[in-house]
């Protein structure tokens, strides 16, 4: 039991530590920092597996359409 | 009577689920949506997102549907977990874990097998998969994309390996059923008019240079690393040259690769996406690359689609649209693929003493779900043709398709949750053996970078211009 114990509190505390790495970076890397913050304004989820998940993927290929409408009448 | 398999059971549910999608997303709202968009899309300033701002498609199924699923999973959280568990979503996750299991105890019943036992282990199910949201909504693992599947895996793991898994648990471990079930409603999302979103360059840069790399890591994998492993090659190289986790799921089904296998290519894929999604828009910031460019080439190598997105952002608006939408066009391959491999596997791979056999041999080795995948995707691809383009964006992208990838992201995880729960830690540690599905990732995921660059600059700079100016215009 004890070992059992032991075990769980150490993935917990491998969680914690990973959180607080992440943050580290987040507080100390510009670059990551910037990243962070532009996920959370846009309310982007980099988790997002297919581009249904993601509201942004969706716009984003409405736009290219709308942009390159004539260019590609053009090509065919 | 015959008796239902995965394959066919999945089929049934993932159409039983596209079927309540489409009656309350689309059919009973279709002639008021349909009417309304139709007279407001005259007016020369019409938009999508205007109209939904001033209009609302839904009715009270819909918003009920969307606030079950949706609320079944807890609010995201910084340092204190129980700050994302409310009321609202207690009885969501009530309502939701029955829909589910009035759902799978079906298909149980129709596998002949106990629904009672199975509901019981599905309680543990779902509570994995709530405790993997609950760790994907902690703001800093959801900001380098940690998502549901690596923490179901996780969990899993840790609760097999530590605790034992109780006996209760066992009938409804059932990665396969549930993955299938997600695949078939992943096929409705594989809309194939996508693929012209962006011209020609957008289909050589995600469909040519795409299969090159996926069929050169695998023969690499082969006859170079020589690993011992077809599957878990296949698996590793669909998922870095594809779409990442979802094209691994995919292919890892219609292969039948292990659960161990499965894992580790989702292992290596959600590190790698979480590196280059920093890494790369460093990197192209600090050369000074122009944004088609860099959009193109995160868009091409960046497994995942949200990774892609956060990548394509930081550069900015232009390099975030060609990014988003080079891997939407990558992710419709998932569908050729998913069959591509399914047809080698049924009549090369498994027929390994080269005997020719009858074409009722191969189709018993086929993986049925393929089919239901294939026809969830050609139906929706026809319909989002045939309907008006603003009333099939509102009716179908927003309405049907949202509800039914998030059903999809519920049932990978439940699938992962399963996975976690019945994989073998031993065997998982030994897929790392000597280190090649590593080495095979990053050999491939090199070709894939410099391949992908030399095809965007030359589609985008040198053949298609045209598209290039209007895309900065």
């Amino acid at each position: 039991m004890k070992a059992k114990a032991a075990k769980l509190v150490l993935f917990l505390a491998g969680l914690v530590i990973l959180q607080q790495g992440i943050a580290f970076g987040h507080n100390n890397s510009a670059l990551m920092g910037r990243q962070a913050a532009l996920i959370e304004q846009e309310d982007i989820d980099p988790a997002a597996l297919f581009y249904t998940e993601s509201p942004l993927a969706l716009k984003a290929e409405k736009t290219v359409r709308n942009k390159i409408g004539t260019a590609l009448t053009s090509v065919f | 009577m015959a008796k239902w398999t995965e394959d066919t059971a999945a089929i049934l549910l993932g159409f039983v689920i596209i079927a309540l999608a489409l009656a309350a997303f689309l059919v009973a709202p279709f002639s008021s949506v349909n009417e309304s968009i139709v007279a407001a899309q005259l007016d020369s300033g019409f938009s999508v997102d205007a109209w939904s701002a001033d209009n609302d498609s839904g009715n009270a199924v819909t918003a009920f549907l969307v606030d079950t699923v949706n609320g079944a999973r807890p609010g995201r959280w910084a340092l204190n977990p129980v700050s994302a568990v409310s009321v609202d979503f207690l009885f969501s996750a009530i309502v939701f874990f029955f829909f589910l299991a009035i759902l799978f105890g079906g298909a149980a019943l129709l596998m002949r097998r106990r629904a009672d036992e199975f509901l019981k282990g599905f309680v543990f199910i779902f509570a994995t998969g709530i405790l993997a949201y609950l760790l994907a909504n902690q703001v800093e693992f959801r900001s380098i994309g940690l998502g549901y599947e690596l923490w179901a895996i996780v969990i899993g793991l840790l609760v097999s390996n530590v605790f034992g898994i109780p006996a209760f648990v066992r009938p409804a471990l059932q990665p396969e059923l549930y993955i299938k079930t997600g695949l078939v409603l992943l096929g409705a999302e594989v809309l194939f008019g996508k693929l012209l979103a962006i011209g020609l360059p957008g289909i050589f840069v995600a469909w040519i240079v795409t299969p090159i790399v996926l069929l050169s890591t695998f023969w690499f994998g082969q006859k170079v690393l020589k690993i011992s492993s077809k599957t878990l090659n296949i698996t590793i190289s669909a998922d870095m040259s594809v779409c990442g986790v979802s094209a691994a799921i995919a292919t890892a089904a219609a292969c039948r690769a292990s659960k161990e296998e499965l894992t580790t290519a989702v292992g290596l894929s959600m590190i790698f996406t979480a590196v280059m999604m920093v890494a790369l828009p460093a990197f192209i910031n600090a050369v000074g690359m122009p944004e088609v460019l860099g959009g193109a080439w995160i868009g091409g190598t960046i497994d995942a689609t949200g990774a892609v997105v956060a990548a394509g952002a930081f550069l900015g608006d232009t390099a975030l649209s060609v990014a988003a939408t080079i891997k939407m066009i990558q992710n419709i391959l998932i569908g050729v693929l998913a069959f591509g491999v399914a047809v080698y596997w049924a009549t090369k791979v498994d027929n390994a003493q080269g005997r020719s056999v009858g074409a009722s041999e191969i189709w018993l080795r086929f993986p049925k779900f393929v089919l239901g995948f294939l026809g969830a995707s050609i139906l929706f691809s026809l319909l989002i043709e045939i309907l008006n383009t603003n009333t099939a964006t509102i009716l179908v992208e927003n309405g049907v398709l949202d509800f039914t990838s998030d059903m999809r992201g519920w049932l990978f995880c439940l699938a992962f949750a399963s996975i976690g729960l019945s994989a073998n830690f031993r065997e998982l540690k030994s897929q790392f053996h000597g280190g090649k599905p590593l080495v095979l990732y990053l050999c491939g995921q090199t070709l894939n970078l410099c391949l992908t660059l030399f095809m965007a600059w030359l589609m985008f700079y040198v053949v298609f211009p045209d598209i290039t100016a209007s895309l900065q215009g």
